[in-house]
This record gives C-alpha cells, sequence and structure tokens, in this order.
C-alpha cells in the first residue's frame, strides 16, 4: 500500500505536514470504503467498464481542423516558438 | 562456460491512418509544430473520445497476419503517469483487453526457419514529442504526435541471437508494410522497438536477470546494442565485479554501448484502469472476414508471382520485394510496358544506383511510373541507347521531364547509320596514330578507348552494337 509521499511524488504535488495530516484522514476514509469490496466473492464475474453493452460508436478515418495553433495555445502559461513550455524535466 | 542470450522484443508501429486515435487531427509526419492537435489531444476536460475505425481495422489486419486470435470485444485502459509528453496525464492503451493475442511469425536465418511467439498485440496512443532546450533551459512540448494510433507487439523471450532479431524485425516490417498497415520507417520513428535481454548458462532453466534496453532506432544500432549488452552480462557473470540488476537502459549509438536510464523516482505505479469514457468496441467474424478479404499481397506472395508467374530471377524478385515501395514501382512501371525482366534490371540496376547516390534508401525513391515505363521503351526498342537513357532516368527524377519529348527535342535518337559511324570511325583511327600503333603492338585496350572516341563525336548517341562491329572490322583491316 503506498504511503502518503509516494502519492505526492506520483502527482508531483508536495504537501505540508498539515495538509498531510488532512490528506491522509481523507484517503483513509476513501481506502476504507474500497476495502469493503474486498469482502465481496467476485469470482465469475467480468469487470464492468461501461453499464450500456451496445456497440459503441467508431469515426471514420477523415482528417478535420478543429482549432488553430494560436487558440491552441491561448491557454498555455508558458510558450516558446509554438511549443509549450514547462520546467525542464531532465538534467 | 557456454552463455546463452534469452531476449524479448516490444515493438511499437505507428499505424497509416490519416487521423488520429480519438479525434480527428491529422497524423502527418513533419507538419509544423503543434498544428495538428485539437482540444481531445490536448487533453482538455469535457472533451468526446471516439475510436478511429480504421486505426481498429488495421490493428485487426496485423493480427491476422501474425496468426493472432482477434479479440471480440476490446476496451482501453487508462495507464497514468505525471510526464508532459501526454497532455492527459495517462495513456490510452490496453492492458485488460489486447485486440489480439497469442500470434506467432516464422523467420529464417543461416540456422533455419523457427517460430517466434507473440504474447499480444495491443492499440494505444503515441506520446508528444519533448525538445530539452539547452537555450532557454526549458522543455519544449510538440504534441503533433501525441495521440497518434500505434500497436505494440510483444513477443515472448523466444529469440536467441541478434540474427534473429533482426530477422523477426524485417519480416514484420515486410508484412506490415505491403499490408499498408504502417510504412514501418526506423529512421522516422513510425517503427520503433525495445529490448529486453538477460544471460544464463546454456542447457539451463531459469532466466537471468534482465535489462531493457530503449533508444534503438536502426537494425544496426540494434544488432550492436545486443552484441554490447551480451557481453556486459557475461563479463558480469564470469568476473562478479559488476552485480546486475533489473533496470531500463539507453544505447547511445555515437559511443556504442548502453547507459542506465533509472531516475530518482523510480517507484512507478501506473494505476491502470479501464476508462469508462470510451465504449466498448465489438468485433465480429463478420468484420475481421471482411478485412481479411481486402489484405493487399503480402511480399512472399508477390516473390511467387514475380518468380513462377513472371519468371524473374530470385535475385531480382528478392530486391524488389524487400521494399513495398520498389515492388509498387514494379507493378505501375509494368502496366504502361510489359516487360518484367527489362522494368526490374532498370529499378534495380539504375534506379537504385541514382538513389544511392542520392542517400536514397528503398522506400523513399519516387519517380512518375509512366515516365519510367517510355524511358524503358524507349531503350528496349533501340530508339535510344542505354548510356542516353541512363542521362534521360536522372532528369526524369530531377526535374520530371518527358523522355520522348525529350529525346525528340534534343535529337538525341540512338545513331544506326552505318556510313556515319564508319566514317567517324576512320577519322578516330587517323586522329590517333600513336593508340592505333599499341593496338597493333598487341595492346587490345585501345579498343575501349577508340570506342570512347567514337561515341563522343556522336554524342553518346550511336548504336553500340555497330559502332563495336564496325571498329572491329576496320581494325581488322589496318
Amino acid at each position: 500500500m503506498p504511503n502518503i509521499e509516494d502519492y505526492e511524488a506520483m502527482t508531483k504535488i508536495s504537501l505540508s505536514e498539515d495538509e498531510r495530516a488532512v490528506v491522509s484522514d481523507y484517503m483513509d476514509m476513501l481506502l476504507d470504503s474500497f476495502n469493503k469490496l474486498e469482502d465481496t466473492d467476485v469470482s465469475g464475474v467480468e469487470p464492468l467498464i461501461s453499464v450500456l453493452d451496445v456497440k459503441g460508436p467508431m469515426r471514420d478515418d477523415l482528417v478535420i481542423k478543429t482549432i488553430s495553433r494560436e487558440e491552441l495555445l491561448s491557454n498555455a502559461p508558458e510558450q516558446h516558438d509554438g511549443y509549450f513550455q514547462v520546467p525542464r524535466t531532465v538534467d | 562456460m557456454k552463455y546463452e542470450t534469452v531476449m524479448g522484443l516490444e515493438v511499437h508501429v505507428e499505424l497509416a491512418t490519416k487521423s488520429k486515435l480519438f479525434c480527428a487531427c491529422s497524423t502527418e509526419f513533419g507538419s509544423d509544430i503543434n498544428e495538428n492537435v485539437c482540444p481531445v489531444c490536448a487533453g482538455m476536460p469535457g472533451t468526446s473520445l471516439m475510436v478511429n475505425k480504421k486505426a481498429v481495422e488495421l490493428a485487426i489486419a496485423a493480427g491476422l497476419l501474425t496468426n493472432s486470435e482477434i479479440s471480440p470485444r476490446i476496451t482501453f485502459d487508462k495507464k497514468n503517469y505525471f510526464y508532459p509528453d501526454l497532455p492527459s496525464g495517462y495513456q490510452l492503451t490496453q492492458l485488460y483487453s489486447p485486440i489480439c493475442k497469442n500470434g506467432w511469425v516464422e523467420i529464417e536465418t543461416d540456422a533455419g526457419k523457427k517460430k517466434i511467439n507473440l504474447v499480444q498485440i495491443h492499440l494505444e496512443e503515441d506520446a508528444g514529442k519533448l525538445i530539452h532546450d539547452d537555450w532557454t533551459d526549458t522543455t519544449l512540448i510538440d504534441f503533433n504526435r501525441a495521440a497518434v494510433p500505434l500497436i505494440e507487439i510483444v513477443t515472448r523471450p523466444d529469440f536467441r541471437s541478434a540474427e534473429e532479431v533482426v530477422a523477426f524485425l524485417e519480416k514484420l516490417r515486410s508484412l506490415l508494410s505491403f499490408a499498408d498497415v504502417s510504412d514501418c520507417k526506423m529512421q522516422e520513428g513510425s517503427m520503433r522497438c525495445d529490448l529486453n535481454l538477460s544471460v544464463r548458462e546454456k542447457g539451463t532453466e531459469k532466466l537471468g536477470t534482465r535489462t531493457e534496453i530503449k533508444n534503438m532506432n536502426s537494425l544496426k544500432a540494434i544488432a550492436a546494442a545486443i552484441a554490447y549488452e551480451s557481453q556486459r552480462h557475461i563479463d558480469a557473470l564470469e568476473t562478479g565485479d559488476e552485480v546486475l540488476i533489473q533496470e531500463t537502459r539507453r544505447w547511445d549509438d555515437s559511443i556504442g554501448a548502453t547507459f542506465s536510464m533509472r531516475d530518482k523516482e523510480d517507484a512507478t505505479d501506473y494505476r491502470v484502469f479501464p476508462n469508462p469514457d470510451i465504449m466498448p468496441v465489438f468485433i465480429d467474424d463478420e468484420w475481421i472476414d471482411a478485412v481479411g478479404s481486402n489484405l493487399p499481397e503480402t511480399a512472399q506472395d508477390k516473390f511467387i508471382r514475380l518468380t513462377q508467374g513472371l519468371g524473374l530471377p530470385e535475385y531480382d524478385s528478392e530486391i524488389i520485394t524487400r521494399s513495398k515501395n520498389l515492388s509498387n514501382i514494379f507493378d505501375e512501371t509494368l502496366k504502361h510496358f510489359n516487360n518484367p525482366k527489362e522494368v526490374a534490371n532498370w529499378i534495380i540496376v539504375e534506379l537504385l544506383s541514382i538513389a544511392k547516390g542520392d542517400n536514397k534508401g528503398e522506400d523513399d525513391v519516387r519517380i512518375d511510373c509512366r515516365k519510367f515505363a517510355k524511358l524503358i521503351e524507349l531503350v528496349d526498342g533501340r530508339t535510344i541507347n542505354r548510356n542516353v537513357g541512363k542521362k534521360i532516368l536522372s532528369l526524369i527524377l530531377e526535374e520530371g521531364i518527358d523522355p520522348v519529348e525529350y529525346a525528340e527535342k534534343n535529337k538525341l535518337g540512338m545513331i544506326n547509320d552505318t556510313s556515319l559511324i564508319t566514317s567517324t570511325i576512320q577519322e578516330v583511327l587517323s586522329e590517333n596514330p600513336k593508340a592505333l600503333e599499341e593496338y597493333r603492338g598487341g595492346s587490345k585496350k585501345v579498343h575501349g578507348f577508340f570506342v570512347g572516341q567514337i561515341m563522343r563525336k556522336l554524342g553518346g548517341k550511336a548504336n553500340p552494337q555497330i559502332v563495336n562491329k564496325l571498329l572491329v572490322e576496320a581494325l581488322k583491316e589496318i
């Protein structure tokens, strides 16, 4: 079972000690709820992915341009020469 | 002590669809930065994803070509990871219901034929491209490639040598490119492969410590990486100087070595779960049969057609069926000039040597097949000679000229006029007394020199057979 620091690492969110205590409590509540499922016998039951077990619609392979690059980048906090720009991910 | 290398592959192949896996953005390679991105593949909240039918069909085709079982119902799963190459924070892939299972591909090496078993083939989306920019000291992201459809082909650890790995990848490339599933270009990244490798004592069952190698961009690099990594494992087992650990390593082609890729936070947990936003896709037998019956000719079928049907030598057929592009050029040219042997010759001898000079591979040669056919016909019908033909071929490739018009306009027609050729021969002989002296002295080499001089005077257009014949006669009389 991962501890709170593992979750911080996976989501790249740093918490203060106070926040950790609060989040930890919530996580315990969540996990307790889910753990109740462990008591249920699900042998032979297929996982349910969609309640609508009908044929999902598919697209034909057509190209449609919906937004311009300017629109796309307009939400980006940082951009550079048409690229999204983020803090360097490797040394 | 005798060692054995045990390997398995994960091959990623970009599918040849026009649009992305879940949205209508273009998949074109080499577009402007972030030009082919929409709210769906940019991971905006509230967007609706719809599966590209063609991508599913190409994955079914890949399954049929590799003798796989096709799953009747497929779903997509979220593989969660926090990295900026995918804007949604997860990759859509198929952990729980891969589209194809339990296939196999037969390969042939010097050691004979062998079956390579496949665990599965699954559909997934590609990631965007990251550029780590030294100038701004930031990471720059181009999402054009994000959500381009891929299949990942996972083999069992059935490989024992680099030859087998290379033979498998060549076979896969042939199968998939001939069926138009993918263009399988390793240099453009439309076919990429990761390798799992371990070494054990020959005759033992237990597998050794496994390393995964990434970043090999050519068959040559793969063979070199296998040689390097096997030796690294053997050295570690022999000397005990290094303890092997299960890890991912990156091949550096310029140095010729693998390097550990472990980062500080290796506790990756992808928390894969089914994506409830994408409805299951059902694949019935009718659909599978339709895909199967529309599959184009495989390289193997084509080889048989070329050798047995058209009577081409195995050598020629082998070269032409090695590349989907060459074999398309062959078929298309043959439609306009029905002489298989000549068309094959012109492709293998002339077209490929020009391509090689231009640093182009077999897959990158492009030619107007109608013009190519006309040119071959001009040479075959002795309207122009072969050397003139070669020059015209270069001009077709460079400038797109029409060979018939060009030959007429520049009066390149072959000179068959025996009296003109005879008088030119006499001219050349009288202008070169020294060479003639050498000929009399028994030097046969000067024959070629005379031919060259005569051809030069006639603008390279003389019929070489007639020149040869008349020159031999003229020299006899001297």
